[in-house]
């Protein structure tokens, strides 16, 4: 009986014994020489431009300082909510960490990012970089919690065969223009676009409201779009949905809603100045194919968008914007931050300093399809292009920054899903659903 | 052997095994290891969440806020309109699967040709992932292309051209997606159960003149009415939870219209970082679950004869 009740000990000893190594030899441990950063990009298995920039950039990163980068890929939209469960968890933090500047606000609240202030302040390229991108990343109270790399605007891409004379410039102008094309072929659609979930009030429904003289935020960073501007946007969208000017697949998941405008059967798609590395491969309305390749930067002969815009079949447009009003366009920086409890800070900052050189810039926004945030990368030859001189022209014009919600997630995707289920349903009350979507968002914040 | 021998042996064998000093502690020690991992893996991070859901975060802090989550919670339009949408949600999964399951069993145990091969097409969809099942169903239904759509456009258009953007319609698709993958498991615990039935007592009541449904639901069904019990507990836990095939076909949508309390916890925990309500969120739905769970062993309880 003795050596049975040996064993049993001996096997909780070793129980605990397995639970403590396991613990200690976390693979995220640091380790000198070893650089851990988080981003929405998978350099093990590259699917795109800005995969295969981040592996070739931990490649060359190696080679010029030996330390080694290990990235931890989280996807596009749970890269900052996940930065913020691990702060807060005390996990495991990265050192330093992709970020998007439209969550500064959601960031400060829950005190995940250093304070980098005085920091970037005594930096060479301080004096470099664009206002506009270091504004993005500082928070009404002057502190700087990010470093911009690059600046993205959103506006319409179109197939010429479609809109000749350009994409109308105004909601009205717009729906008679549907209504004529629907006329000549039932089966196209005018303008297709993310139009459900938190990214479609980024990509379009902030843009119209604002172009309507509307706001979603006040500088409290509480909700207010229960206004006539946001009702004249929902008026419009319900009429765009029941002509059968926009495709269905607009309120669909995911990114489905790509897929008509790929295809030639939508004539305008809503989207970002980064949009053009997946609209590939495309076809125009006429038949024409424009089959596009991976690249390790935007080579305008190589990708679908590059050599559609080039055949004269392709054109950016700003989004329209309401009868007498001036186009929107939502400005949103990526940018690197060190989140608090990271443990090789002086690695980190190392890391955003190479990343700040023009020559890094200009790759990184290259790849990623986003004007640089150093105004010598930004001169550069690569964005001198009829599409960036474009997207510049949008940006200087037409930009509006991000709005200020307090809980950023949370406001984009209330504000989403009553606009969503005001066009699913039409006997709803523009005015009540919006006020109770709003009520809701202003009452989590007390 | 005579009675007073047995006796005197017997005694011996208890004490070795529950009495005497020496061995007091024994069982304690064997137990030790699950119990280490039962609370590490269970207990602890049930318990973790009932405290984080008395807190709220503020600048990197977690402040005490008591009971003030949950009664923001039950103020809150979209978790109330996700409560209902998790009862609409269950209520149609629980009796179209554990119906649907009943009757592809009672086919089965009538011991026709390919039998074995009928139950492993059955069982394909438990085996497949819930994304790669979701994302399955989403291209049928996809509004340009998808094949299902398209007949219905065809044969049914009574149904509408776009079930799958509708609120209605994206329910319909993502309960029949959780049916299709949830009938192996009601339809392999209802064939166990009916061929335990003995045979005897239903050709007896055959014999009494009894037909086909009145065997089944006098006969049959109260024979299997334990298993039948544990079913619907299970699959309604099941739907309760249910998050991955909600978030691969409709992520929620549209406008919210799938999405569950569970779903609504993963936003809410998740996507925008407050584990506070999270946490709340969390200990109601395992309140929901401890109540269903303890109503229906409860009912087995009260009816242990049978």
């Amino acid at each position: 009986m003795k050596a049975r009740k040996t064993v049993a000990f001996l096997l909780c000893l070793a129980l605990l014994s397995a639970l403590l190594l396991g613990a200690a030899s976390s693979p995220a441990t640091a380790q000198s020489g070893t650089l851990q950063i988080w981003t929405k990009f998978n350099d093990q298995n590259p699917q795109n431009t800005q995969d295969k920039w981040l592996a070739d950039l931990i490649a060359r990163y190696r080679a010029k300082f030996g330390v080694q980068i290990v990235n931890t890929f989280q996807p596009f939209d749970q890269i900052n909510a996940k930065l913020n469960v691990a702060v807060q968890a005390r996990g495991e933090v990265p050192d330093v960490s992709y970020v998007d500047s439209q969550q500064l606000g959601f960031f400060d609240q829950n005190g995940v990012l250093t304070d980098l202030t005085d920091w970037v302040k005594s930096r060479p390229w301080f004096d470099d970089v664009d206002p506009g991108a270091l504004a993005a990343c500082t928070t009404p109270d002057g502190k700087i919690l990010c470093v911009p790399s690059h600046t993205a605007v959103h506006f319409l891409y179109y197939w010429t065969d479609v809109y000749p004379d350009g994409v109308p410039a105004t909601t009205d102008a717009f729906l008679a223009k549907a209504a004529e094309l629907k006329a000549a072929n039932p089966n196209a659609f005018a303008f297709t676009g993310k139009l459900a979930e938190k990214i479609s009030v980024e990509r379009f429904y902030y843009n119209l409201i604002v172009s309507y003289g509307g706001q979603i935020a006040d500088e409290k960073g509480r909700a207010v779009w229960a206004n006539e501007a946001t009702k004249k946007t929902v008026e419009f969208v319900r009429a765009l949905f029941a002509n059968g000017y926009a495709a269905q697949e607009s309120l669909a998941p995911a990114f489905d809603n790509e897929q008509p405008f790929m295809r030639g059967e939508a004539g305008a798609f809503v989207a970002g100045s980064y949009s053009y590395v997946y609209l590939t491969p495309l076809t125009a309305p006429d038949g024409t194919k424009f089959e596009g390749e991976i690249t390790g930067t935007f080579d305008p002969e190589a990708l679908s968008v590059g050599a559609a815009l080039k055949a004269g079949k392709l054109a950016i447009a700003p989004q329209f914007a309401a009868p007498g009003g001036k186009p929107a366009s939502l400005i949103l920086a990526s940018a690197w931050a060190i989140p608090v409890g990271a443990k090789n800070v002086e690695a980190a900052k190392a890391f955003i300093d190479f990343q700040m050189t023009t020559s890094e810039n200009v790759a990184y926004s290259t790849a990623y399809g986003a004007l640089p945030a150093l105004k010598s990368a930004a001169a550069a030859d690569e964005f001198q292009t009829p599409y960036w001189v474009e997207v510049a022209r949008i940006q200087r014009e037409f930009a509006v920054p991000a709005p200020t919600f307090l809980d950023y997630d949370r406001g984009i995707t209330l504000l989403a899903d009553a606009i969503v289920k005001l066009i699913t349903d039409p006997s709803l009350d523009i005015m009540a659903t919006l006020q109770a979507a709003q009520d809701e968002y202003n009452a989590g914040l007390e | 052997m005579s009675d007073l021998v047995l006796s005197a042996r017997a005694e011996v064998a208890q004490r070795s095994f529950s009495g005497g000093r020496k061995y007091r502690w024994l069982p304690f020690w064997l137990l030790l290891p699950s119990l280490l991992v039962l609370l590490a893996l269970q207990v602890y991070p049930t318990l973790y969440s009932i405290y984080l859901s008395t807190t709220r975060v503020r600048r990197g802090e977690f402040m005490h806020v008591g009971l003030a989550n949950f009664e923001r919670l039950l103020r809150t339009p979209s978790f109330l309109e996700s409560l209902r949408t998790s009862l609409a949600y269950s209520v149609t999964y629980v009796l179209l699967t554990v119906s649907s399951g009943m009757m592809l069993a009672l086919l089965l145990n009538r011991r026709f040709k390919f039998t074995g091969f009928y139950l492993v097409i059955i069982f394909i969809p438990w085996v497949i992932s819930e994304v790669v099942a979701g994302t399955m169903w989403r291209w049928l239904f996809q509004p340009t292309y998808g094949l299902l759509q398209s007949w219905i456009n065809m044969y049914m258009p009574f149904l509408g051209d776009r079930l799958y953007t509708t609120a209605g319609g994206a329910l319909a698709i993502v309960v029949a997606a959780a049916v299709w993958r949830g009938l192996a498991f009601t339809t392999l615990l209802s064939l166990g159960a009916l061929q335990t039935v003995p045979q005897e007592i239903v050709e007896s009541a055959s014999l009494d003149g009894a037909n086909r449904f009145q065997r089944f639901f006098h006969v049959i069904l109260p024979l299997i009415r334990p298993t039948v019990l544990v079913m619907v507990l299970l699959t309604s836990i099941q739907s309760i939870n249910s998050v991955g095939l909600i978030v691969s076909i409709t992520r929620g949508g549209p406008g919210g219209a799938t999405r569950t309390a569970a779903y609504y916890l993963l936003q809410v925990g998740w996507e925008q970082g407050d584990f506070g309500t999270g946490a709340a969120i969390s200990v109601i739905l395992f309140a929901i679950n401890v109540t269903l769970t303890i109503a229906y062993l409860s009912i087995i309880g009260r009816h242990r004869d049978w």
